[in-house]
């Protein structure tokens, strides 16, 4: 085995940081779903009439719906009996402040570097908290709403808010939209809401972070952002799970809506637990993303760090529906061991100038397999659409894989689209030059690993991109072919 | 020095611990230190520095990052103190009078896009930057 395969054999053996649980009472459904769970959720939350029945439709149609093929990932058929679809940390009736939340929760998440007590927090992200199947914990919320912004769980949302909620749910991503979107809908139990009123731009990042604890259970959350008119957002998500050695299923949806002049700007840092080296254990990552450029000139930009998961399956998607929208998409994912990514994007061009860039950077290494699929489609409307697609691999050692699977449709022939891609190797004669130098072979690799993804990791705020860089170097040192 | 093929390459390489070379037989002495024990690494942080003849483009990673990574571990190594921000930056001003180079050049991308001199007046720059105590240059003429 040559020095380069031992390092790599070292480094992508780092065990996995979040793998700790914490013991939580929890309250949780009977395993198994049938119309009887979808009705205990939304008792459970206490919700209205119209809601239970909003899910109930979204579990007939689920039941008729068949679990998609196409992804290139493979793995064994889920047992959707197998699975707890509800599970709430216990806690008293009613939170008035962030001093009644259980120690043993605040403790959790300061585990994970996120204080839940405000004066401690770095100022400038305000958090909205989920451990399991509901949110926990959201800060800053006076601050925000001094401002007319609504920050709150989704389950708050449904109690203050119904109008809004019942306006925007399912208006970005149909209830029967594809199978997962199906799922989540009949059985989702919290997530994050978030309305900026017209005109606002939202004095600090907020922030969603997600933490499976109880095994056996699924996460199914929803997160909706509603921009009005002339707004500006930036939302952060990020999210860990216990190591387990049975797979955990989290399907999620998440629904950007952007009016005239609004902007939102959405980031993922995404690190579930991605199985150990054997392949053993691992979340499964199957989450509908999608944002609607709803009014002129509005824009909606993802980027996502995805290094977790067993497998992950999404496509942070833009409908650019009004004039003039911009869609972007900024992507690195990460895969190592057996891990397998089918992740990309969709730009879907309906109104007139329409713009959307692309730049997708996937890393590959250990035996994983990392595929990009997106697709881009000018429908006949949307003249002097533009679009710019990049998509680069970079492959380490000789037994992963890389795949690109671009879709172009174009039925307007003044559209504008580029298409670029690269697949490249860490280089010997790259590693060799940084040894003479006295860099030392893990610091190599990710300096050039950093390097590559550099483009993509400059688009994540400040906080977030220091975690990243080490994320991808915690990941990845050393694993050169 | 000497004519074409007569293993100016080899032996820079070899001294310099590339991989695609397996000594056979005997002992490089280095100050006192036998260097075919020590990785490309130490060697380099022991004071061998080669300067290569078509240096490597790293796409993404600065030419500052790069140094500020290589200077400290090489401290490192020697026992010396990692140097903070300032100290760093206050060292690059005075090495890049030394060998007249802009400021610019610093924030680029490792040697992605330069043109051989400039290549080369960025290698001269990295030299005594990492302060080796020996320097072996390798001119190969292209075919």
């Amino acid at each position: 085995m040559s020095k380069s395969n031992q390092v790599l054999e070292e480094i992508t053996s780092k065990e996995y940081e979040h793998g700790w649980t914490v013991n939580l009472e929890a309250d949780e459904a009977p395993m198994g779903l049938n119309e009887g769970t979808v009705r205990f959720i939304s008792a459970k939350k206490g919700e209205p009439e119209w809601l239970l029945e909003w899910r109930l439709k979204a579990f007939r149609l689920w039941q008729k719906m068949i679990e998609p093929t196409w992804p290139n990932v493979t793995y064994p058929s889920i047992d959707y009996q197998n699975i707890i679809y509800y599970s709430a940390p216990k806690k008293k009736a009613n939170l008035n402040s962030l001093n009644e939340v259980d120690p043993e929760l605040i403790k959790t998440f300061e585990k994970l570097g996120i204080s839940l007590t405000e004066q401690k927090r770095l100022t400038g992200v305000a958090v909205d908290a989920v451990i399991d199947s509901v949110s926990v914990a959201t800060t800053f919320k006076e601050k925000l709403s001094e401002l007319g912004i609504i920050f709150c769980s989704f389950s708050e949302a449904v109690r203050e808010h119904p109008e809004l909620i019942k306006k925007y749910l399912g208006s970005v991503v149909p209830i029967n939209d594809n199978y997962f979107a199906a799922l989540n809908s009949a059985v989702f139990s919290d997530g994050s809401f978030c309305y900026i009123p017209k005109g606002i731009r939202c004095p600090m990042e907020l922030s969603t972070y997600f933490r499976i604890n109880a095994a056996n259970t699924g996460q199914f959350e929803r997160t909706l952002i509603v921009a009005d008119e002339g707004s500006y957002v930036s939302y952060l998500e990020g999210c860990t799970a216990p190591m387990r050695d049975e797979n955990q299923l989290h399907a999620a949806v998440v629904e950007l809506y952007t009016m005239k002049d609004a902007e939102i700007k959405y980031s993922t840092v995404q690190n579930w637990y991605p199985g150990d080296k054997n392949g053993k254990g691992g979340i499964y990552n199957f989450v509908t993303k999608r944002g609607l450029c709803f009014g002129d000139r509005s824009k909606i930009s993802w980027t996502q760090v995805e290094t977790g998961s067993a497998i992950t399956w999404k496509y942070p998607s833009c409908i650019l529906k009004g004039d003039n929208s911009v869609g972007e998409f900024y992507s690195v994912a990460v895969t190592n061991n057996y891990q397998q990514a089918d992740t990309g994007t969709k730009m879907i061009h309906i109104g007139k100038n329409t713009r959307s860039r692309i730049v997708s950077k996937g890393i590959s290494a250990g035996k994983s397999q990392n595929s990009y699929r997106g697709q881009v489609h000018v429908m006949k409307r949307a003249s002097n659409a533009r679009n710019h697609s990049q998509c680069d691999s970079l492959l380490m050692g000789d037994q992963c894989g890389a795949h690109t699977f671009p879709y172009i449709d174009v039925e307007n022939n003044s559209a504008r689209i580029e298409h670029e891609a690269t697949t490249s190797k860490i280089g010997e004669d790259q590693i060799f030059y940084c040894l003479q130098r006295g860099i030392d072979e893990e610091a190599a690799v990710a300096l050039i690993v950093n390097g590559y993804a550099k483009e993509v990791l400059n688009q994540l705020p400040m906080e977030f991109a220091v975690e990243a860089q080490k994320l991808l170097a915690l990941t990845l040192e050393g694993s050169v072919g | 020095m000497g004519p074409n093929g007569s293993g100016k390459s080899t032996l820079a390489s070899v001294l310099a611990g590339r991989e695609d070379f397996e000594v056979t037989q005997g002992t490089v002495d280095f100050l006192g230190k036998n260097l075919l024990d020590l990785s490309p690494e130490d060697r380099a942080r022991e004071g061998i520095f080669m300067a290569f003849q078509y240096p490597v483009e790293i796409p993404g990673v600065s030419t500052i990052n790069f140094m500020k990574s290589a200077i400290n571990q090489i401290r490192t190594y020697r026992g010396q103190q990692v140097l903070d921000a300032v100290s760093f930056l206050q060292l690059m001003k005075e090495k890049m009078k030394l060998v007249e180079i802009d400021q610019s050049l610093l924030s680029r991308s490792l040697n992605e896009g330069f043109r051989e001199v400039k290549r080369n007046v960025m290698k001269f720059f990295r030299w005594p930057c990492s302060n080796p105590s020996s320097l072996s240059l390798m001119r190969q003429t292209r075919d």
